[in-house]
Protein backbone atom coordinates (compact mmCIF):
# COMPACT_ATOMS: atom_id res chain seq x y z
CA UNK A 1 0.00 0.00 0.00
CA UNK A 2 1.44 3.33 -0.98
CA UNK A 3 2.23 5.68 1.78
CA UNK A 4 0.34 8.96 1.73
CA UNK A 5 2.36 10.65 4.36
CA UNK A 6 5.27 13.05 3.97
CA UNK A 7 7.36 11.47 6.69
CA UNK A 8 7.43 7.75 6.42
CA UNK A 9 7.30 6.53 9.97
CA UNK A 10 7.37 2.81 10.36
CA UNK A 11 7.32 2.70 14.16
CA UNK A 12 5.62 -0.49 15.37
CA UNK A 13 2.17 0.10 16.93
CA UNK A 14 3.16 -1.23 20.33
CA UNK A 15 5.50 1.65 20.90
CA UNK A 16 2.73 4.15 20.41
CA UNK A 17 1.02 5.41 23.56
CA UNK A 18 -2.64 4.35 23.31
CA UNK A 19 -4.11 7.79 23.07
CA UNK A 20 -1.62 9.41 20.80
CA UNK A 21 -2.25 9.28 17.09
CA UNK A 22 0.35 11.39 15.34
CA UNK A 23 -1.09 13.06 12.30
CA UNK A 24 1.68 11.65 10.26
CA UNK A 25 0.98 7.99 11.17
CA UNK A 26 0.89 5.53 8.37
CA UNK A 27 -2.40 4.02 7.32
CA UNK A 28 -1.20 0.64 8.57
CA UNK A 29 -0.51 1.58 12.19
CA UNK A 30 -3.59 3.77 12.35
CA UNK A 31 -5.66 0.83 11.25
CA UNK A 32 -4.11 -1.26 13.98
CA UNK A 33 -4.96 1.38 16.50
CA UNK A 34 -8.55 1.38 15.35
CA UNK A 35 -8.63 -2.35 15.79
CA UNK A 36 -7.28 -1.99 19.29
CA UNK A 37 -10.00 0.49 20.12
CA UNK A 38 -12.60 -1.77 18.59
CA UNK A 39 -11.41 -4.66 20.71
CA UNK A 40 -11.42 -2.56 23.82
CA UNK A 41 -14.94 -1.42 23.06
CA UNK A 42 -16.06 -4.98 22.55
CA UNK A 43 -14.56 -6.01 25.85
CA UNK A 44 -16.19 -3.08 27.52
CA UNK A 45 -19.63 -3.90 26.18
CA UNK A 46 -19.47 -7.59 26.94
CA UNK A 47 -18.45 -6.73 30.48
CA UNK A 48 -21.36 -4.31 30.70
CA UNK A 49 -23.73 -6.97 29.47
CA UNK A 50 -22.48 -9.35 32.13
CA UNK A 51 -22.97 -6.71 34.77
CA UNK A 52 -26.47 -6.06 33.57
CA UNK A 53 -27.39 -9.72 33.57
CA UNK A 54 -26.03 -10.21 37.05
CA UNK A 55 -27.49 -7.10 38.55
CA UNK A 56 -30.87 -7.90 40.01
CA UNK A 57 -31.01 -4.60 41.79
CA UNK A 58 -31.93 -2.78 38.65
CA UNK A 59 -33.38 0.63 39.16
CA UNK A 60 -35.85 -0.10 36.39
CA UNK A 61 -37.18 -3.09 38.27
CA UNK A 62 -37.51 -1.30 41.54
CA UNK A 63 -41.10 -1.09 42.58
CA UNK A 64 -42.04 2.46 43.55
CA UNK A 65 -41.54 2.97 47.28
CA UNK A 66 -44.38 5.46 47.61
CA UNK A 67 -46.85 3.03 46.10
CA UNK A 68 -45.64 0.25 48.36
CA UNK A 69 -46.07 2.48 51.36
CA UNK A 70 -49.62 3.29 50.25
CA UNK A 71 -50.43 -0.38 49.93
CA UNK A 72 -49.01 -1.08 53.37
CA UNK A 73 -51.05 1.72 54.88
CA UNK A 74 -54.26 0.34 53.42
CA UNK A 75 -54.09 -1.88 56.47
CA UNK A 76 -55.30 0.33 59.28
CA UNK A 77 -53.31 -1.56 61.84
CA UNK A 78 -50.12 -0.46 60.19
CA UNK A 79 -49.15 2.91 61.57
CA UNK A 80 -45.56 4.06 61.40
CA UNK A 81 -43.08 2.73 58.91
CA UNK A 82 -39.37 3.44 59.00
CA UNK A 83 -37.75 4.77 55.84
CA UNK A 84 -35.91 1.51 55.34
CA UNK A 85 -38.93 -0.74 55.46
CA UNK A 86 -40.38 0.04 52.01
CA UNK A 87 -36.96 -0.65 50.53
CA UNK A 88 -37.09 -4.17 51.93
CA UNK A 89 -40.66 -4.57 50.84
CA UNK A 90 -39.80 -3.61 47.28
CA UNK A 91 -37.03 -6.18 47.16
CA UNK A 92 -39.09 -8.86 48.87
CA UNK A 93 -41.92 -8.25 46.44
CA UNK A 94 -39.61 -8.63 43.50
CA UNK A 95 -38.20 -11.88 44.90
CA UNK A 96 -41.70 -13.13 45.55
CA UNK A 97 -42.76 -12.40 41.97
CA UNK A 98 -39.69 -14.29 40.75
CA UNK A 99 -40.59 -17.33 42.86
CA UNK A 100 -44.15 -17.29 41.65
CA UNK A 101 -42.97 -16.92 38.07
CA UNK A 102 -40.69 -19.95 38.18
CA UNK A 103 -43.29 -22.18 39.71
CA UNK A 104 -45.98 -21.02 37.33
CA UNK A 105 -43.70 -21.56 34.40
CA UNK A 106 -43.05 -25.14 35.54
CA UNK A 107 -46.74 -25.81 35.32
CA UNK A 108 -46.96 -24.33 31.82
CA UNK A 109 -44.02 -26.49 30.78
CA UNK A 110 -45.72 -29.61 32.12
CA UNK A 111 -48.68 -28.80 29.95
CA UNK A 112 -46.46 -28.08 26.98
CA UNK A 113 -47.57 -24.50 26.66
CA UNK A 114 -45.47 -21.50 25.72
CA UNK A 115 -47.89 -19.02 27.17
CA UNK A 116 -48.14 -18.47 30.90
CA UNK A 117 -51.80 -18.48 31.91
CA UNK A 118 -53.70 -17.63 35.04
CA UNK A 119 -54.26 -21.29 35.87
CA UNK A 120 -50.49 -21.81 35.92
CA UNK A 121 -50.33 -19.33 38.74
CA UNK A 122 -53.23 -21.01 40.50
CA UNK A 123 -51.41 -24.31 40.24
CA UNK A 124 -48.23 -22.82 41.66
CA UNK A 125 -50.19 -21.40 44.58
CA UNK A 126 -51.94 -24.70 45.22
CA UNK A 127 -48.72 -26.68 45.13
CA UNK A 128 -46.63 -24.43 47.34
CA UNK A 129 -47.37 -24.34 51.04
CA UNK A 130 -45.86 -20.95 51.61
CA UNK A 131 -48.23 -19.52 49.00
CA UNK A 132 -51.27 -20.61 50.96
CA UNK A 133 -52.06 -17.02 51.81
CA UNK A 134 -52.97 -16.55 48.15
CA UNK A 135 -55.40 -19.39 47.89
CA UNK A 136 -58.50 -17.22 47.61
CA UNK A 137 -56.91 -14.59 45.41
CA UNK A 138 -56.33 -16.72 42.34
CA UNK A 139 -58.89 -19.45 42.78
CA UNK A 140 -58.40 -22.81 41.29
CA UNK A 141 -60.73 -23.59 38.41
CA UNK A 142 -62.95 -26.63 38.54
CA UNK A 143 -61.52 -27.90 35.27
CA UNK A 144 -58.14 -29.09 36.43
CA UNK A 145 -55.58 -30.45 34.09
CA UNK A 146 -53.87 -32.59 36.70
CA UNK A 147 -56.47 -34.63 38.54
CA UNK A 148 -53.86 -36.75 40.24
CA UNK A 149 -53.06 -34.01 42.71
CA UNK A 150 -55.83 -34.62 45.14
CA UNK A 151 -56.55 -32.11 47.84
CA UNK A 152 -53.28 -30.63 49.00
CA UNK A 153 -54.48 -29.56 52.37
CA UNK A 154 -57.10 -28.12 54.58
CA UNK A 155 -57.49 -24.71 52.91
CA UNK A 156 -58.40 -26.12 49.52
CA UNK A 157 -60.77 -28.55 51.12
CA UNK A 158 -62.64 -25.92 53.02
CA UNK A 159 -62.82 -23.71 50.00
CA UNK A 160 -64.06 -26.38 47.71
CA UNK A 161 -66.67 -28.22 49.72
CA UNK A 162 -69.44 -26.06 51.02
CA UNK A 163 -71.62 -27.41 53.80
CA UNK A 164 -73.45 -30.51 52.73
CA UNK A 165 -75.90 -31.49 55.40
CA UNK A 166 -77.35 -34.84 56.14
CA UNK A 167 -77.12 -37.41 53.41
CA UNK A 168 -73.41 -37.56 52.90
CA UNK A 169 -72.50 -39.60 49.87
CA UNK A 170 -70.48 -42.59 50.87
CA UNK A 171 -67.41 -41.46 49.06
CA UNK A 172 -67.23 -38.19 51.00
CA UNK A 173 -66.78 -39.28 54.58
CA UNK A 174 -65.60 -35.86 55.74
CA UNK A 175 -67.99 -33.03 56.10
CA UNK A 176 -66.68 -29.54 56.29
CA UNK A 177 -69.10 -27.17 57.92
CA UNK A 178 -69.71 -23.95 56.06
CA UNK A 179 -67.04 -21.66 57.37
CA UNK A 180 -68.29 -18.57 55.63
CA UNK A 181 -65.81 -16.22 54.04
CA UNK A 182 -62.38 -17.30 55.08
CA UNK A 183 -60.08 -14.33 55.13
CA UNK A 184 -57.08 -14.97 53.00
CA UNK A 185 -55.47 -11.78 54.10
CA UNK A 186 -53.53 -10.99 57.21
CA UNK A 187 -56.21 -12.10 59.59
CA UNK A 188 -56.51 -15.51 58.05
CA UNK A 189 -53.01 -16.74 58.52
CA UNK A 190 -54.12 -19.64 60.64
CA UNK A 191 -55.58 -21.31 57.59
CA UNK A 192 -52.37 -21.46 55.68
CA UNK A 193 -50.50 -23.57 58.16
CA UNK A 194 -50.54 -27.26 57.35
CA UNK A 195 -49.51 -27.90 60.92
CA UNK A 196 -52.62 -26.22 62.19
CA UNK A 197 -54.54 -28.30 64.62
CA UNK A 198 -57.89 -28.85 62.98
CA UNK A 199 -59.39 -30.23 66.12
CA UNK A 200 -60.45 -26.67 66.79
CA UNK A 201 -62.67 -27.00 63.76
CA UNK A 202 -64.05 -30.43 64.35
CA UNK A 203 -64.51 -30.51 68.07
CA UNK A 204 -67.35 -28.02 68.04
CA UNK A 205 -69.87 -29.38 65.59
CA UNK A 206 -72.42 -26.74 64.73
CA UNK A 207 -75.37 -29.09 64.93
CA UNK A 208 -76.60 -32.54 65.80
CA UNK A 209 -76.91 -33.47 62.16
CA UNK A 210 -73.25 -32.72 61.79
CA UNK A 211 -72.47 -35.10 64.61
CA UNK A 212 -74.48 -37.88 63.10
CA UNK A 213 -72.59 -37.49 59.85
CA UNK A 214 -69.39 -38.07 61.77
CA UNK A 215 -70.82 -41.14 63.49
CA UNK A 216 -71.78 -42.57 60.13
CA UNK A 217 -68.38 -41.87 58.73
CA UNK A 218 -66.74 -43.49 61.73
CA UNK A 219 -68.65 -46.71 61.37
CA UNK A 220 -68.28 -47.08 57.65
CA UNK A 221 -64.52 -46.87 57.95
CA UNK A 222 -64.55 -45.59 54.44
CA UNK A 223 -61.86 -43.02 54.67
CA UNK A 224 -59.42 -43.58 51.87
CA UNK A 225 -60.96 -41.47 49.19
CA UNK A 226 -58.86 -38.38 49.75
CA UNK A 227 -55.20 -37.97 50.23
CA UNK A 228 -53.26 -35.23 51.83
CA UNK A 229 -54.51 -33.05 54.55
CA UNK A 230 -58.02 -34.33 54.46
CA UNK A 231 -57.02 -37.76 55.68
CA UNK A 232 -54.89 -36.18 58.33
CA UNK A 233 -57.73 -34.04 59.51
CA UNK A 234 -59.99 -36.99 59.93
CA UNK A 235 -57.53 -38.78 62.10
CA UNK A 236 -57.24 -35.89 64.44
CA UNK A 237 -60.90 -36.03 65.30
CA UNK A 238 -60.40 -39.49 66.67
CA UNK A 239 -63.24 -40.92 64.69
CA UNK A 240 -60.92 -43.55 63.35
CA UNK A 241 -58.62 -44.50 66.13
CA UNK A 242 -60.31 -43.45 69.26
CA UNK A 243 -63.79 -44.68 68.37
CA UNK A 244 -65.65 -41.70 69.78
CA UNK B 1 -87.08 3.31 47.15
CA UNK B 2 -85.07 1.62 44.46
CA UNK B 3 -81.39 2.24 44.71
CA UNK B 4 -80.87 1.93 40.98
CA UNK B 5 -80.23 5.65 40.76
CA UNK B 6 -77.54 5.63 43.40
CA UNK B 7 -73.99 5.59 42.10
CA UNK B 8 -71.97 2.63 43.25
CA UNK B 9 -69.01 3.55 45.36
CA UNK B 10 -66.17 1.14 44.93
CA UNK B 11 -63.18 1.48 47.17
CA UNK B 12 -60.10 2.22 45.13
CA UNK B 13 -57.31 -0.20 45.58
CA UNK B 14 -53.72 0.83 45.04
CA UNK B 15 -52.04 -1.64 42.75
CA UNK B 16 -48.42 -2.13 41.83
CA UNK B 17 -47.50 -0.73 38.42
CA UNK B 18 -48.21 -3.41 35.83
CA UNK B 19 -45.32 -2.41 33.60
CA UNK B 20 -42.77 -3.11 36.30
CA UNK B 21 -44.37 -6.36 37.37
CA UNK B 22 -44.46 -7.38 33.73
CA UNK B 23 -40.78 -6.61 33.32
CA UNK B 24 -39.82 -8.69 36.35
CA UNK B 25 -41.84 -11.65 35.11
CA UNK B 26 -40.71 -11.44 31.50
CA UNK B 27 -37.05 -11.19 32.42
CA UNK B 28 -37.32 -14.24 34.59
CA UNK B 29 -39.21 -16.17 31.93
CA UNK B 30 -36.57 -15.36 29.35
CA UNK B 31 -34.01 -16.92 31.69
CA UNK B 32 -36.19 -19.98 32.35
CA UNK B 33 -36.50 -21.11 28.79
CA UNK B 34 -33.66 -21.39 26.35
CA UNK B 35 -35.92 -22.13 23.44
CA UNK B 36 -37.51 -18.81 22.65
CA UNK B 37 -39.95 -16.51 24.36
CA UNK B 38 -42.63 -17.46 26.80
CA UNK B 39 -45.71 -15.30 26.35
CA UNK B 40 -47.58 -13.84 29.26
CA UNK B 41 -51.35 -13.83 29.15
CA UNK B 42 -53.04 -10.63 30.27
CA UNK B 43 -54.95 -12.42 33.03
CA UNK B 44 -51.76 -13.97 34.25
CA UNK B 45 -50.16 -10.54 34.60
CA UNK B 46 -53.12 -9.41 36.69
CA UNK B 47 -52.74 -12.48 38.86
CA UNK B 48 -49.08 -11.63 39.45
CA UNK B 49 -49.88 -8.03 40.29
CA UNK B 50 -52.67 -9.01 42.68
CA UNK B 51 -50.60 -11.69 44.33
CA UNK B 52 -47.73 -9.29 44.90
CA UNK B 53 -50.07 -6.81 46.52
CA UNK B 54 -51.48 -9.44 48.85
CA UNK B 55 -47.94 -10.48 49.64
CA UNK B 56 -47.27 -6.92 50.78
CA UNK B 57 -50.32 -7.04 53.04
CA UNK B 58 -49.30 -10.41 54.42
CA UNK B 59 -45.76 -9.28 55.12
CA UNK B 60 -46.84 -5.92 56.60
CA UNK B 61 -49.28 -7.52 58.95
CA UNK B 62 -46.68 -9.99 60.13
CA UNK B 63 -44.03 -7.29 60.50
CA UNK B 64 -46.53 -5.12 62.31
CA UNK B 65 -47.11 -7.91 64.79
CA UNK B 66 -43.39 -8.19 65.39
CA UNK B 67 -43.26 -4.45 66.05
CA UNK B 68 -46.21 -4.49 68.42
CA UNK B 69 -44.79 -7.45 70.33
CA UNK B 70 -41.71 -5.39 71.02
CA UNK B 71 -43.93 -2.55 72.25
CA UNK B 72 -42.76 -0.24 69.52
CA UNK B 73 -44.65 1.94 67.08
CA UNK B 74 -42.49 1.99 63.99
CA UNK B 75 -41.87 -0.97 61.72
CA UNK B 76 -38.13 -1.26 61.29
CA UNK B 77 -35.98 -3.13 58.80
CA UNK B 78 -35.26 -5.75 61.44
CA UNK B 79 -38.94 -6.26 62.03
CA UNK B 80 -39.39 -6.92 58.34
CA UNK B 81 -36.53 -9.42 58.30
CA UNK B 82 -38.01 -11.25 61.28
CA UNK B 83 -41.37 -11.30 59.53
CA UNK B 84 -39.79 -12.81 56.42
CA UNK B 85 -38.57 -15.67 58.60
CA UNK B 86 -41.98 -16.10 60.10
CA UNK B 87 -43.76 -16.36 56.78
CA UNK B 88 -41.17 -18.92 55.76
CA UNK B 89 -39.24 -17.18 53.01
CA UNK B 90 -35.78 -17.55 54.56
CA UNK B 91 -34.06 -17.59 51.17
CA UNK B 92 -35.00 -13.92 50.78
CA UNK B 93 -32.99 -12.82 53.79
CA UNK B 94 -29.59 -12.73 52.07
CA UNK B 95 -30.64 -10.54 49.12
CA UNK B 96 -32.75 -8.37 51.43
CA UNK B 97 -29.79 -7.66 53.65
CA UNK B 98 -27.72 -6.71 50.60
CA UNK B 99 -30.40 -4.30 49.45
CA UNK B 100 -30.56 -2.81 52.90
CA UNK B 101 -26.82 -2.30 53.08
CA UNK B 102 -26.78 -0.67 49.69
CA UNK B 103 -29.60 1.63 50.67
CA UNK B 104 -27.82 2.61 53.88
CA UNK B 105 -24.60 3.29 52.01
CA UNK B 106 -26.32 5.48 49.46
CA UNK B 107 -28.14 7.32 52.18
CA UNK B 108 -25.03 7.88 54.25
CA UNK B 109 -23.34 9.27 51.18
CA UNK B 110 -26.27 11.53 50.45
CA UNK B 111 -26.52 12.77 54.00
CA UNK B 112 -22.82 13.49 54.23
CA UNK B 113 -23.03 15.42 50.99
CA UNK B 114 -26.12 17.26 52.10
CA UNK B 115 -24.61 18.37 55.38
CA UNK B 116 -21.37 19.36 53.67
CA UNK B 117 -23.33 21.41 51.19
CA UNK B 118 -25.23 23.05 54.01
CA UNK B 119 -22.05 23.93 55.82
CA UNK B 120 -20.45 25.35 52.71
CA UNK B 121 -23.55 27.40 52.04
CA UNK B 122 -23.63 28.73 55.55
CA UNK B 123 -19.99 29.62 55.52
CA UNK B 124 -20.43 31.31 52.21
CA UNK B 125 -23.38 33.31 53.50
CA UNK B 126 -21.50 34.32 56.57
CA UNK B 127 -18.54 35.31 54.47
CA UNK B 128 -20.74 37.52 52.33
CA UNK B 129 -22.24 39.24 55.31
CA UNK B 130 -18.63 39.72 56.38
CA UNK B 131 -19.43 39.59 60.05
CA UNK B 132 -17.20 36.87 61.40
CA UNK B 133 -13.81 36.06 60.12
CA UNK B 134 -13.36 33.31 62.64
CA UNK B 135 -13.95 30.19 60.59
CA UNK B 136 -13.21 27.74 63.36
CA UNK B 137 -15.95 29.03 65.59
CA UNK B 138 -18.41 29.27 62.75
CA UNK B 139 -18.02 25.62 61.89
CA UNK B 140 -19.00 24.45 65.33
CA UNK B 141 -21.77 26.98 65.53
CA UNK B 142 -23.21 25.78 62.25
CA UNK B 143 -23.67 22.20 63.33
CA UNK B 144 -25.18 23.21 66.63
CA UNK B 145 -27.67 25.52 65.06
CA UNK B 146 -28.91 23.09 62.48
CA UNK B 147 -31.90 21.02 63.33
CA UNK B 148 -33.24 17.94 61.71
CA UNK B 149 -31.79 14.61 60.90
CA UNK B 150 -29.09 15.43 58.44
CA UNK B 151 -26.51 16.77 60.82
CA UNK B 152 -27.56 14.50 63.62
CA UNK B 153 -26.82 11.50 61.48
CA UNK B 154 -23.70 13.02 60.06
CA UNK B 155 -22.22 13.24 63.50
CA UNK B 156 -22.98 9.59 64.00
CA UNK B 157 -20.70 8.66 61.14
Amino acid sequence: MESNTQQPQQAPPSSYPPGAVPPSATAGSFHQLLQQHHQQLQMFWSFQRQEIEQANDFKNNQLPLARIKKIMKADEDVRMISAEAPVLFAKACELFILELTIRSWLHAEENKRRTLQRNDISAAITRTDIFDFLVDIVPRDEARDDPGLGLPGIPAGIGGISGVMGAAPSDIPYYYPQMGQLPAGPGGMMIGRPAMDPSAVYMQPPSQAWQSVWQTAATTGDDESDGGGVGGGGNMVGGRDGQV
Amino acid sequence: MESSQMPKVVAEVDELPKAIVRRVVKEKLSRCSDAGDIALHKDALLAFTESARIFIHYLSATANDVTKESRRQTITADDVLKAIQEIEFPEFIGPLKSSLEEFRRKNAGKRAEASKAKELKKRKNDGESSEMKDDGKRQKGASDNEQGDANGDATDE
